[in-house]
């Protein structure tokens, strides 16, 4: 045989290769999708069966320090500050680190909360930066502001965790809302087992309003929608973790003494609060302690969607060098955990071994080692696999945690869930894998 | 096309006609949103909660509430379709929590009745762990007393199921059922899964005499969680004739034990601790002088207010602390900042003026 046809006899069968791993793969999601709803289901009913709002009025909560770093925030931070001093739920006090050069941040706090300057003394267990002054808020008592300039998210999360009082620390971004009983809900683990160290949530794109979902602009839907699908169809990758690497800015509860034992969050990565965690997974497992940390699939947490096409890119690319990130720093880890390698092949392998896919199967096509119509079915097949996991995950939101359900908003998802595999959902992926910014 | 091509194309046709019928559902549900037929209503209600798990709850309890309602379309829980089911149970518990008065009354009946009573004995008499939960919760939210020995054998059943201890003993607690509860917590294999803020949770909505099970449990249980859960109640209710039971707490037994007596007995101002109190000032165990300064302060800062100083000069910042905050009582407050800056503490002064600044932005002073 010469050497043309040996090619060609090759990129048929990297063709069949690559159509073979396609339907695996597509298989295998919609299977970890099958997997989830019973969990996701099973978990919704246990909710009531516990009864979690009776915890809601009681004395036997465990209090709360709820952590906002916005040392690098510029915006007005009213809105998010009105949305956290609005949660249901008995005793917890709020800290957030500004930096008081962020003029508009900065002015949006002391204008909406009548900041008072305060001698708060507190104790520096943590490494963090100088915090330039401590402020209360006249207005609401459980408003505490300290003035920390410049330093990473890292070192305003430490000086947060310094100055809160109480047992439970949960650290949430500007950018995202809770729901009124994101508070309770987490905190209710904590509460019923003892050696809970970690409860995460997992941020949905949008508004928070789960009682009345109101209609987005399509770019937000295929956010909203790709974030349910990185929900419902990866749980191998959080079940054990309790955190999905590439979503791991998100809303999230420690039990401070962990924290304080690990020597809290850590600024030689981005991804500090996932880094913490894979810390206190290390070691907890060498100590073979035994130990809780999970991810609560409850819609509790809700972040503002990226308005650009470029954003979201912009976005993914860092989520994923983050991710890379805590995984280079913990190393040692995805020996003992398999989510971790899960994780890595899930949102770098198969990216990367669909574009070959694709590469191969359209080179076989243009050089006549398979037909056109081969070519044509192999992209129609990955993109239906696509689309039959997206309509799933939207459908299993709406039946767990959804609480009316608006026909036409729904029908509208459930069709931009199909679209969104037709270009949106192959962008994102080559900016996971090739945006460096 | 070969075979290969076939197959691919059948399989882009089946996921593409799957996708199809999903959206022609949903198209057919949005379209008839408006539709006047009764029927067609009754199929879309049907198709939706196939979708929505919360609109199938809701479902149930409006048609609950319409059997309540007298001369409703519904006259018994036997007329309401897919009510024998976890989600029923649910819906039955939901709509109970509601109620009060005659319809609460009729719904007792109801679920308590030879018809439903039926379906919740098959419940016990099977394997779903947790519609037994849901069964045992159900009983607890209608105070049916007649199935109390049925709540505590199913708590026997699964005495390795933490959920099922944890409805089971709060439906013990609901119905306010005391001896079933005592011969529970002499049991030490029963209770011991739960934690101990889910005890103090479950004893606070006991509906009998909780004095009365206090005084019971602190000397029978057999659980330490359970015994620090009645040292607490005694503490935060306040019933101060108990304060005898808890006192031998104080003096021996596991530091825990011994940090929640000195809260409770600073709290009931029992007097017979004042003194073990105040030598537990001394205490190595930082969390236990954290208590102490809490204790001194309710027994009255005035009183205490140099070991209450002495306090807020501890090396531990969460004694200072507890010391600043009893020690904002103190009617002399200028007297007690003198006496502060003499112990030459940078650190007590600190702390001492923090917490006067906190106790007057409370007062809504500070503003």
């Amino acid at each position: 045989m010469d050497v043309p046809a040996i090619a060609i006899l090759s990129l048929r069968y990297a063709s069949w290769f690559f159509f073979a791993l396609l339907l695996f793969g597509g298989v295998f999601r919609l299977a970890e999708l099958a997997s989830a709803s019973s969990k996701v289901r099973k978990y919704a009913h246990s909710l009531h069966t516990v009864d979690y709002r009776r915890f809601q009025d009681s004395e036997h909560i465990m209090p709360v320090s709820l952590i906002l770093p916005a040392t690098e925030e510029t915006e007005p931070l009213t809105n998010c500050v009105k949305n956290l001093l609005s949660l249901e739920f008995r005793q917890y006090e709020l800290i957030v680190v500004a930096d008081s050069r962020n003029e508009t941040s900065w002015l949006s706090l002391c204008e909406g909360y009548n900041l008072l300057p305060f001698r708060q003394p507190y104790k520096k267990t943590l490494k963090s930066g100088e915090i330039e002054g401590v402020y209360r808020s006249a207005k609401d008592v459980r408003l505490v502001v300290l003035d920390q300039r410049g330093g990473s998210r890292a070192d305003a999360l430490n000086a947060g965790v310094n100055v809160s009082s109480y047992p439970i620390v949960a650290t949430v971004y500007p950018r995202q809302r809770l729901t009124k009983n994101a508070l309770l809900k987490t905190v209710y683990a904590f509460v019923g087992d003892s050696a809970c160290l970690y409860i995460g949530s997992f941020p949905r794109v949008g508004v928070v309003d789960v009682a009345a979902p109101k209609k987005q602009a399509a770019l937000a839907e295929y956010q909203a929608i790709e974030r349910l699908r990185l929900l419902y169809t990866h749980p191998l990758g959080h079940r054990e973790l309790g955190v999905y690497l590439p979503a791991q800015t998100a809303f999230a509860a420690f039990l401070k003494s962990a924290v304080l034992e690990e020597g809290g969050f850590s600024g030689k990565t981005k991804a500090e609060q996932a880094d913490l965690l894979l810390r206190m997974h290390a070691r907890h497992r060498k100590g073979k302690n035994a130990y809780c940390a999970r991810l609560l699939p409850d819609a509790i947490c809700y972040e503002a969607p990226k308005e650009s096409m470029r954003a979201v890119c912009t976005d993914r690319g860092r989520a994923q060098r983050a991710m890379n990130g805590a995984l280079r720093r913990n190393r040692r880890l995805p020996k003992q955990r398999s989510g971790l390698a899960y994780t890595r092949l899930a949102e770098t392998g198969w990216p990367l071994a669909q574009l070959l896919g694709f590469a191969a199967v359209l080179a076989a096509a243009i050089l006549g080692a398979a037909s056109y119509w081969f070519l044509l079915f192999y992209l129609l097949l990955g993109a239906l696999l696509g689309a039959l996991q997206s309509a799933g995950a939207v459908l299993l939101e709406e039946n767990a945690f959804q609480l009316t359900t608006d026909t036409g908003l729904l029908l509208r998802r459930y069709l931009l869930a199909v679209i969104e595999n037709f270009g949106y959902r192959q962008r994102v992926a080559f900016a996971r894998l090739f945006v460096r910014r | 096309m070969n075979w290969m091509e076939t197959l691919l194309g059948g399989l882009v046709a089946v996921l593409a006609a799957v996708l199809a019928l999903g959206a022609a559902l949903l198209l057919l549900l949005h379209l008839t949103r408006a539709a006047d037929s009764r029927r067609v209503q009754r199929m879309r209600e049907q198709l939706l909660c196939f979708i929505s798990g919360e609109a199938q709850a809701c479902r149930m309890k409006s048609r609950i509430y319409e059997m309540l309602e007298p001369g409703g379309a519904v006259d018994a829980l036997s007329g309401i379709r897919g009510i024998r089911s976890p989600r029923g149970l649910i819906a039955i518990t939901e709509t109970a929590g509601e109620l009060t008065g005659a319809a609460l009354e009729k719904l007792q009946k109801e679920a308590g009745g030879e018809w439903y009573g039926e379906y919740l004995r098959e419940l016990f008499e099977g394997v779903d762990e947790e519609a037994m939960a849901l069964g045992v919760k159900l009983i607890g939210a209608l105070k049916l007393k007649s199935y109390t020995a049925d709540v505590v054998t199913q708590i026997y059943c699964c005495r390795t199921t933490v959920q099922m201890q944890h409805i089971g003993m709060l439906t013990l607690c609901m119905l306010g059922a005391e001896r079933d509860i005592i011969a529970l917590c002499r049991d030490h294999t029963i209770a011991s899964l739960l934690s101990f803020r889910t005890l103090e949770e479950i004893f606070s909505i006991y509906t009998g005499d909780l004095k009365k099970l206090c005084r019971k449990l602190i000397t029978t249980a057999s659980d330490p969680y359970i015994r620090r859960t009645c040292i607490k109640t005694i503490g935060e209710k306040r019933y101060e004739d108990l304060g005898d039971l808890v006192l031998p707490h104080l003096l021996q037994g596991h530091i825990n034990t011994r940090i929640d007596a000195a809260r409770a007995l600073g709290q009931i101002r029992f007097e017979e601790a004042y003194l073990p109190i105040l030598e537990s000032a001394q205490d190595p165990r930082w969390e236990m002088r954290a208590v102490v300064a809490t204790a001194l302060g309710a027994f009255g800062a005035d009183k205490n207010t140099e070991p209450l100083v002495g306090l807020l000069c501890d090396k531990e910042w969460w004694v200072r602390y507890r010391a600043a905050e009893s020690l904002t009582t103190v009617c002399d407050t200028e007297r007690l900042l003198r006496r502060v800056e003499e112990t030459h503490d940078r650190f007590a002064g600190e702390m001492m003026r923090f917490a006067l600044d906190q106790a007057a932005l409370i007062r809504g002073e500070a503003a």
